[in-house]
């Protein structure tokens, strides 16, 4: 930090933030990158179960608004880009 | 093979192999980067859904029509897993300013700690609150109560938004503190809170990202009620819906692009640095505005300088923007001894920029045949509204990374 002893306060702010000197001085790269190949399992598994909850919740909520009765949507019938019905 | 192995002819894998690709602080930032990608999808869901349930809430209550308790229903469960989500993927993040960036933490601590504590304690709270009230207390509490919960929801959401972006703005403008010397290291003591809570950025970034949220979500109820009216086309609900979506987004598209554009000239100059990087502006002088930039080959995708792109370009105009003169010089790249990665900021803000102007289109296509009468009539619009799902939030992750990867180093030769 002896560096930025100098410098315009607001610049240092931005030093610190953009340069090596912001993270841990002991943490080793082997466990940055573990933590981080975690972290993305870890919120990969987290959007999925968000993702399956939700359509749990949906189901009723659609059956009511009678959407889930029509044919369309399960597969017997071409997407609206694709067929280009206007 | 082991005989092979010994010779050398069977190269086996040794332990540079199993040396990490990463260095420890690029590892530490891209995890922060991952997580804080996945955690403001969820952010930007209660910040943008907040306007569509207090409307649908208020509707309800005061129509009594079935399409809006059915609206209402829908999309408040979405809410709630949104911040039931956004509370878990998001808890984890005040942690990692002290895993990832202990530094940092201790050198902006007394900034940082008072805003994140007002989010929790201010905003947090009065979400969590009154969103149990929205969720299970409708037979519970009276029809204004109600209406008033969904209000008090959506203020939540848009407080907690703004205490994330005092912290944020304060990294990209920092005032109100000095810089003291404790137990040997400095430390950016806060002597005017106010003023660092209030800099100048915050306005700017809080303005663009609600209305980025409500874009983002808009494009979400939209593409989900278009597949909907596909499958189901008098469906009362979805179609209320739809055009809910396209209304929003007639008003905030344009207002979007119009901020943008002001928006870019306060970065140019409070962050020179970051608007050479947006424009690929290597060289100091005056600078074009690159309407269009098309990578020629790959090295012109990793290293986007104007004569290797294939360009369409108004001379001049973006010393234009943000100076009001074509002839103005403006700081370039080489002003700096160090810069941040020019192409993903350049193509992020490319693409953040492109889609933008892709909503408004997609806006005043839904606008005309809303005023026709025939919003749910063609199938090519509801196609673009399905296919338009996600792009809101595209546009806004490629806007955020424009912010923090073009973050400004202090490093000017000039300084």
């Amino acid at each position: 930090m002896v560096r930025h002893r100098n410098r315009a306060p607001a610049w240092v702010v931005q030093d610190v933030l953009t340069t090596s000197e912001a993270h841990s001085p002991t943490l080793t790269a082997a466990e940055a990158t573990g933590t981080l190949a975690l972290f993305i399992v870890l919120y990969v598994l987290l959007v999925a179960a968000a993702l399956f909850v939700l359509r749990w919740l949906m189901q009723a909520e659609l059956e009511r608004m009678g959407v889930e009765s029509t044919d369309r949507g399960s597969g017997r019938e071409r997407l609206p880009w694709v067929s280009g019905d206007d | 093979m082991i005989a092979a192995a010994q010779s050398g002819a069977l190269a086996l894998p040794g332990p540079e192999l199993l040396t990490p690709l990463l260095t420890a602080e690029l590892a530490s930032r891209i995890q922060f980067g991952w997580t804080i990608t996945v955690h403001i999808l969820f952010a930007a869901l209660s910040i943008g859904l907040a306007p569509f349930i207090v409307y649908l809430t208020y509707k309800d209550v005061t129509t009594g029509e079935e399409r809006y308790a059915h609206l209402r229903s829908f999309w408040l469960k979405v809410f709630g897993v949104g911040f039931v989500m956004g509370t878990v993927t998001g808890i984890p993040m005040s942690f990692q300013f002290g895993t990832n960036f202990p530094v940092f933490s201790e050198f902006s601590g007394e900034m940082i700690g008072g805003p994140l504590a007002f989010e929790a304690k201010m905003a947090f709270f009065l979400e969590a609150v009154f969103l149990g009230v929205l969720l299970f207390g409708r037979e519970r509490v009276t029809d204004r109560m109600y209406v008033l919960s969904s209000v008090l929801v959506g203020v939540g959401a848009w407080l907690s938004g703004f205490w994330i972006l005092v912290v944020n703005s304060w990294m990209q403008t920092p005032q109100g503190f000095e810089l003291v010397q404790r137990n040997g290291q400095t430390i950016a003591k806060l002597t005017d809170p106010i003023a660092a809570f209030l800099n100048p950025r915050l306005p700017w970034m809080y303005f663009h990202m609600i209305n980025a949220s409500v874009i983002a979500v808009a494009l979400l109820v939209g593409g989900v009620a278009a597949y909907f009216v596909w499958r189901k086309r008098d469906s009362a609900a979805w179609n209320t819906a739809l055009k809910a979506a396209v209304v929003v987004l007639l008003v905030t598209a344009p207002i979007q692009a119009l901020h943008g554009d002001a928006y870019a000239r306060h970065v140019q100059d409070t962050q020179p640095q970051k608007f050479a990087a947006m424009e690929a502006h290597y060289d100091s002088g005056e600078a074009d505005l690159h309407l269009i930039a098309l990578p020629t080959d790959f090295s012109s995708f990793t290293d986007p300088r104007a004569e290797n792109l294939f360009t369409v370009s108004l001379p001049g105009f973006a010393s234009f923007l943000a100076e009001g003169d074509l002839d103005a010089p403006i700081q370039g790249l080489d002003a700096y001894e160090e810069n941040p990665p020019v192409a993903l900021v350049f193509w992020s803000f490319r693409f953040m920029v492109g889609l933008g102007f892709l909503f408004i289109g997609l806006a005043l296509w839904g606008g005309y045949r809303l005023k026709q009468g025939r919003l749910a009539d063609s199938g090519r619009f509801l196609g673009a509204m399905m296919l338009a799902t996600p792009l809101g939030y595209a546009a806004l992750l490629t806007g955020w990374y424009v912010t923090e990867i073009g973050r400004q180093r202090g490093s000017s030769r000039t300084s």
